[in-house]
């Protein structure tokens, strides 16, 4: 007799829970439930009847986990949707049915002074807290800001990867059963141990994923800034050929007007002057570039290059002849990368550094010695350097907002044994040298 | 004895340069060795690792084999005390930050007033081989380079364990001991203090009563301890 009232309270609870689940799955995409829907109505008679079965039938440690794989795939049927919100969304309002069920109990044990084991065990009693938690579920799916929150993390789960996601929820889910086995049932305290110290490993590699994942987003994020930043050079570049045309463009008229009056081999004498002057140092420097290996390093160079000459600072270029006989093509996409962030912060300090004084003084060299590639970027200085701390974070001579591009480089360098970054200082000088091990 | 090093890969430019320095070395009475080179070859390499005192060289910028600067800059990784005078026809080498980086005495055009100039270059390389020391240390990844005669006290930092350089430009905290330091330097320094010595060549005056020492750019200490005061 027990046992039929029980299986008819379960099998009426059951009923209230699963319409109220299918209920708010509609609520959550913002659909009006058909009742007299066939796919409904099976899906209702079928989950209630299985919810029935996997109390009796599975064990406790794994009924929640089952009960939502089956919730998955009714909701898959129902709703045709991705397997990342069919995962999703029954997993959402099992855990808000949860919220509920807390917070009936919590109610019925602190207000009321009722003794909740003894409730649950009682058929009649157990249909009321069911009704109770149900009401107080369509109560939260009814609030705008739970159905706003389900959307924001559906939108941010789609941009995800499906392995990391599904661990994820896995781990929820367990975690859920387990802690819902432990309210209602005596857990021997061994096996807690066990389960814990196995939920602990799984956050452990849980969090070393997503560490992982951290790093390779950052890696491809910096390959993106690099772009930019190239981009930006482009850009410049192509603003400097504008203004080089724009001057070519004076000159032929300036041609054209002496030939209307050639005297005293005006002409020859100009172009001659021109020629010296304008096309010399450009020859002089697209030489030396190319002496420099390919692969991202001569663009970057040539870009600071030219940053160096629109601040009107005097350089030296020297390029070792040797260094054509190297290429870059063994060391790694990321080593040049990370080779030509450097050189960006050093160059960029040393101008930053120039930008503040009266004589402006640079010399880039670049040569070989043992095996290594050194780039050297020499200025002069006058402002007091704590060399023992300018690779410190937040370390400037400049004022707020600077100081970082170093800490930058000794995070880079520490991370790579093929680079090393060396300093010199002398009365007037301030050095820094680049050592690459191409080999 | 000085030793006179020339190397350019232009037969007539270095013939001149010859007879110009064999002409002053007679005329100031200076006993010299000249080693010529048409090219930075592996003799010419050879003769920078070599440990001979004294060397002056007379560098040309370009040559078919090597760039001059770079021949400099292998020399400056030898040593830190040879002089170096380039002979070039490109005037942007007077450069400031090159010459510092690569502590080159002078660039002489060979087109313009050459004779007169490598005189005056000769000359001021003979001064500077009686004077000039250079002290280069490296410290944690850090080289600097450091004229001696521009400093003025060498003392021990007993909060942070480090030996402090002071020098007329800045302040250089390193991790070599005292003893360690004045090792690399010359009798010009003289200890006034248990964790202290001066440069006595920037001394300019000892107030022993007071135990003050102040040097020829005005600064002062008080590092005179009884033990090392009739030293001063």
């Amino acid at each position: 007799m027990n046992l039929i009232a029980e299986i008819i309270s379960k099998l009426l609870s059951s009923e209230l829970m699963m319409t109220i689940t299918i209920f708010s799955w509609y609520k959550l995409n913002n659909k009006q439930i058909n009742v007299k829907s066939i796919n409904n109505i099976i899906a209702i008679i079928f989950l209630s009847i299985i919810s029935i079965a996997n109390f009796y039938i599975v064990n406790n440690f794994i009924r929640i986990l089952s009960i939502t794989i089956i919730l998955i795939i009714v909701y898959k049927f129902l709703f045709k949707a991705n397997i990342k919100e069919s995962i999703f969304t029954p997993i959402y309002t099992q855990f808000l049915i949860m919220i509920s069920e807390t917070i009936v109990i919590i109610l019925l044990a602190t207000i009321l002074k009722l003794n909740t084991e003894d409730l649950i065990n009682l058929f009649i009693a157990n249909f009321l807290i069911n009704t109770a938690i149900s009401l107080l579920f369509c109560i939260l799916i009814n609030i705008p800001l739970i159905r706003k929150i389900h959307h924001l993390i559906l939108k941010y789960i789609d941009k995800t990867n499906n392995k990391f996601y599904i661990i994820l929820l896995l781990i929820i889910i367990s975690i859920a059963n387990i802690i819902t086995i432990n309210t209602y049932y005596k857990i021997d305290i061994r096996l807690l141990m066990i389960i814990n110290v196995g939920f602990t490993l799984f956050c452990f590699i849980l969090v070393l994923y997503s560490f992982k994942t951290q790093s390779n987003y950052n890696k491809v994020s910096n390959k993106y800034d690099i772009a930019i930043k190239s981009l930006n050079n482009y850009e410049d570049m192509m603003n400097k050929y504008k203004i080089d045309n724009h001057e070519n463009k004076n000159i032929l008229k300036a041609i054209g007007l002496m030939a209307i009056n050639n005297k005293d081999n005006e002409i020859s004498k100009y172009v001659e002057a021109i020629v010296k002057e304008k096309y010399e140092i450009n020859d002089k420097l697209l030489i030396q570039m190319s002496k420099i290996p390919s692969g991202g390093l001569r663009a970057s160079i040539y870009s600071e290059i030219l940053k160096i000459e629109s601040c009107k600072i005097k350089y030296e270029l020297n390029i070792d002849q040797q260094l054509k006989m190297i290429d870059l093509i063994e060391l790694d996409h990321e080593i040049i990368i990370d080779i030509c962030k450097i050189i960006g912060v050093i160059i960029d300090n040393a101008i930053e550094e120039l930008n503040e004084l009266k004589e402006k003084y640079m010399n880039i060299s670049l040569y070989l010695e043992n095996n290594f590639l050194n780039i050297k970027v020499s200025n002069n200085y006058e402002s007091r350097i704590e060399i023992d701390k300018i690779f410190n974070e937040g370390y400037t001579t400049k004022g707020n907002s600077h100081g970082y591009g170093l800490a930058l480089v000794k995070k880079i360098i520490e991370s790579n044994s093929r680079l090393s970054v060396t300093t010199e200082l002398s009365k007037e000088v301030f050095s820094q040298i680049i050592s690459i091990k191409y080999k | 004895m000085i030793n006179i090093i020339i190397c350019d890969d232009n037969k007539k430019d270095r013939e001149n340069v010859i007879k110009k320095v064999e002409i002053f070395m007679t005329n100031r009475k200076i006993e010299y060795k000249k080693y010529v080179f048409e090219d930075y070859d592996k003799k010419f390499i050879n003769l920078i690792d070599t440990k001979i005192s004294s060397k002056i060289y007379l560098l040309d910028i370009e040559t078919p084999s090597a760039s001059g600067i770079d021949i400099a800059r292998r020399i400056r990784k030898k040593d830190v005390d040879s002089i170096i005078i380039f002979l070039t026809g490109h005037e942007e080498l007077g450069n400031i930050v090159l010459k510092n980086d690569l502590m080159f005495l002078s660039f002489i055009n060979k087109f313009d007033d050459f004779g007169s100039r490598l005189n005056n270059s000769l000359n001021k390389a003979l001064d500077l081989l009686k004077t000039r020391k250079i002290l280069r240390l490296n410290d944690r990844n850090i080289t600097y380079t450091i004229d001696i005669s521009d400093i003025l006290y060498i003392t021990k930092d007993s909060y942070e364990r480090r030996t402090i350089i002071k020098t007329d430009y800045n302040e250089i905290k390193v991790n070599h001991s005292l003893n360690e330091i004045i090792g690399m330097l010359d009798n010009r320094f003289i200890q006034t203090h248990r964790a202290c010595y001066i440069n006595n060549d920037r001394l300019r005056k000892v107030d022993k009563t007071n135990k003050i020492i102040t040097f020829d750019n005005g600064e002062t200490i008080d590092l005179l301890s009884d033990k090392y005061k009739k030293d001063v």
